[in-house]
């Protein structure tokens, strides 16, 4: 059939082959010279000799062949993933085998995922801890609908997730699965949220859509990307004699800030009396961090770190987080840095039956943005927030435009000037004291409380984790309050990974694994604060990351119910005079009690819980981090207060 | 605990990002009637869902609360 097809189109050894991205790939040993008919395979377009051609009375790979997709894991060595996150699926079955067999099941290593959803919010977790992308696969269908969620979620956060989606295009050549598995538009599905696509016809083709690809997709502002594998381009014999080049994958370097703009940005900035530095998604890198201190610290002015990305010490005198509001409303030069909601960062709006906002700043008060969120917006989707007048907006990468930022203020920075930024920073640092020294009085109240107070439970986990090299892998959103960033001592671009983006639910468990993943060759501890509603999603990546050995504390915080919508449906029982008493009814997870210790155990994940009484956390605290550090995963389930 | 004060305050009052802290001696009575209208994001509580006695109840709780050991006391707390 169509096999007999590629016998003629020439032939080599299978061995594995020889690449270096940029360079032709070769066998490893020559083979016997054949007829060369095509240049290589193509996604069949013409099916007759199948319809007609008797069956083919060999029915495995020839000496002198090779199949697509072993060339395919030449490309993605090539782009150097060292994980492939998947729940294994029979559209991309020709990639999985070359993964496992042909690339001998390293760099990439086949990650098992209970969950495409898992696969992606891995692989989300995992850049924002690594800096690299980790690949993808899923069915084209099924499996990409899964996905759609945690894919959602990437782009919201800008986080390059890679993705291949198997789909066989033929229909003619289908198996019957094959058509409720098939598609012909394979990615439209989440296009308005991926920052590219394509569907190779051939494995040239290929090859220069994944390195083009992986450049899209590391380009800020990142986001996600599908290539869309064709079945018979995976698993359709070539010659092993064919030569096809890989290019290489040389990443732009990021867009950085006009001079002039930038040039009076320092204006601004060095001629106020009360700057505010606002960071969002700013440290792409952990230089990152590093050169907002140093502007920071040349201005001495504040800085408030929105924690999408780790920007800044938590414990940095000049860090004004904890009293955001009021320094915004001191300001009177507010420079947003990759900030994803500006408008929200200087507006405040009135959640009530009639909304309403006020502008926080004085209004003589200069706004200004560096974002590269100006570069790229799509219009379904409406992830791009309100907009915001400004005085000045530079279209760039906020990070790669630091440098020039920092020596433009340095110049611009006379011996009065800088007087008058001691004497601001002093006041600064008073103000950040207090605000840890209230943070740690707050903490008292309920602190035998139990359920377990937020607070408690934190300061429990710093205890245990402070003297060690750790990483909170778990999203902001799941830690009940921001204690961690109240009380612990964030300084390295590890120590928190930010959180989900799209604010949807699920993010949390496997995004832990994926970045405990990329802690675990660091010899990081991770450690995860897990909300309950969460977990319930797909808790089945507690079974990935022990099949994986991935080590990661997860410490629940388990209040039992969707508490964030309890208190939306208060607001609305209270909003139409209707009273609180079934406010609960719907948005709690109790009758009966999740008993997530058990849940874990079952998955083969060390657990303990749930435990209610706070004396008792420390000391399981202390014996599930033994665990971890045998290089497992561990849980303990801690019954919370709601807030 | 039924008119949900503790969804957003905590169960011991002790507050949170949601809700500040009520008690013990968070707040006075007067205070406390902002609940009527409140101005920021709190839902407002009418007569007709809270009644007057209700939140002296609420505000005699408040302050039945025992205070809380103080900071420096909490070796985990220490800075």
């Amino acid at each position: 059939m169509r096999r007999r097809k590629f016998l003629k189109r020439g032939a080599l050894a299978g061995a594995a082959a020889l690449v270096t991205p940029g360079g032709i790939v070769e066998a490893q040993s020559p083979a016997p010279a054949a007829p060369a008919v095509g240049a290589e395979a193509v996604s069949p377009g013409v099916t007759i000799g199948a319809e007609t051609a008797a069956p083919a009375d060999v029915q495995v790979l020839a000496e002198h062949e090779r199949c697509g997709s072993d060339f395919m894991v030449d490309v993605i060595k090539s782009l150097g993933f060292e994980y492939i996150c998947a729940n294994p699926g029979s559209s991309f079955r020709g990639l999985h085998e070359s993964i496992i067999n042909y690339g001998g099941n390293t760099a990439p290593e086949f990650i098992t995922c209970c969950h495409e959803e898992s696969s992606v919010a891995m692989a989300h977790g995992y850049f924002k801890a690594e800096g690299k992308p980790l690949a993808v696969m899923s069915h084209g269908t099924v499996g990409l609908q899964h996905a759609a969620m945690a894919l959602y979620n990437a782009w919201c956060d800008r986080v390059p997730v890679y993705m291949f989606i198997g789909n066989w295009a033929d229909g003619a050549t289908r198996r019957p699965a094959e058509w409720y598995h098939g598609v012909q538009d394979a990615a439209a599905m989440v296009r308005d949220y991926t920052k590219w696509d394509d569907e190779p016809r051939s494995l040239t083709h290929f090859a220069e859509s994944a390195v083009r690809a992986y450049k899209i997709a590391l380009t800020p502002p990142m986001a996600p990307v599908v290539l869309v594998l064709d079945g018979a381009l995976q698993e359709d014999p070539v010659s092993a004699s064919l030569k096809l080049a890989i290019p290489r994958a040389t990443l732009p370097s990021p867009p950085v800030g006009d001079p002039a703009a930038v040039d009076e940005v320092a204006r601004l900035l060095v001629a106020a009396e009360n700057p505010v530095l606002v960071a969002d998604r700013l440290a792409r890198t952990p230089a990152g961090m590093t050169l907002l201190i140093e502007l920071a610290e040349t201005l001495q002015a504040g800085v408030i770190d929105q924690g999408s990305r780790m920007n800044f010490p938590s414990r940095h005198p000049l860090n004004q987080t904890q009293q955001a509001g009021a320094t915004i409303a001191n300001g009177d030069v507010i420079l947003g840095l990759e900030v994803a909601d500006f408008w929200a960062t200087v507006n405040a709006l009135r959640d009530q039956l009639h909304r309403t906002d006020r502008r926080i700043p004085k209004a003589s008060a200069k706004l200004v943005t560096i974002t590269t969120a100006d570069l790229y917006i799509r219009s379904n989707y409406q992830d791009f927030r309100r907009l915001q007048d400004v005085d000045l907006a530079i279209a760039a990468d906020a990070e790669a435009t630091l440098p020039a930022l920092i020596e433009a203020v340095k110049r611009r920075t006379t011996g009065d000037r800088r007087r008058v930024f001691e004497e601001r920073g002093k006041k600064l640092a008073d103000a950040s004291r207090a605000a840890a020294e209230r943070a740690r009085t707050a903490a008292t109240f309920a602190w035998d409380a139990s359920p377990v107070s937020t607070a408690r439970l934190c300061a429990e986990v710093w205890a245990q984790i402070k003297n060690e090299d750790w990483s909170l892998v778990s999203s902001y959103y799941s830690d009940g309050g921001g204690w961690p960033r109240r009380l612990w001592d964030f300084n390295k671009p590890y120590h928190s990974l930010g959180h989900a983006g799209g604010g949807g639910i699920g993010y949390g468990a496997p995004a832990s694994v994926g970045g405990a993943l990329a802690n675990r060759k660091h010899g990081r501890l991770s450690v995860a604060l897990q909300t309950d509603g969460d977990l319930m999603y797909a808790n089945g990546v507690l079974w990935t990351a022990a099949h994986h050995r991935i080590p990661l504390l997860s410490v629940m915080n388990n209040n039992r119910s969707y508490h964030q919508e309890v208190m939306h449906v208060q607001k609305m029982c209270n909003a139409r005079n209707r009273g609180v008493d079934r406010g609960q009814t719907g948005s709690t997870l109790t009758d009966p009690n999740i008993d997530f210790a058990k849940v874990a155990q079952g998955l083969g994940v060390y657990a303990e819980g749930p435990i209610t009484n706070p004396k008792d956390l420390g000391p399981a605290l202390t014996r599930a981090i033994a665990v971890v550090k045998r290089g497992e995963p561990a849980l303990v389930d801690v019954v919370t207060q709601v807030r | 605990m039924k008119n949900g004060c503790f969804q957003c305050h905590g169960a011991e009052a002790q507050g949170g990002a949601a809700g500040p802290r009520l008690g013990p001696a968070g707040v006075s009575f007067a205070r406390l009637s902002y609940v009527r209208k409140p101005t920021a994001e709190m839902p407002p509580y009418t007569t007709k869902v809270l009644s007057d006695r209700d939140l002296a109840d609420i505000y005699a709780f408040l302050e039945s609360l025992p205070k809380p050991a103080p900071v420096s006391s909490i070796p985990l707390l220490a800075p």
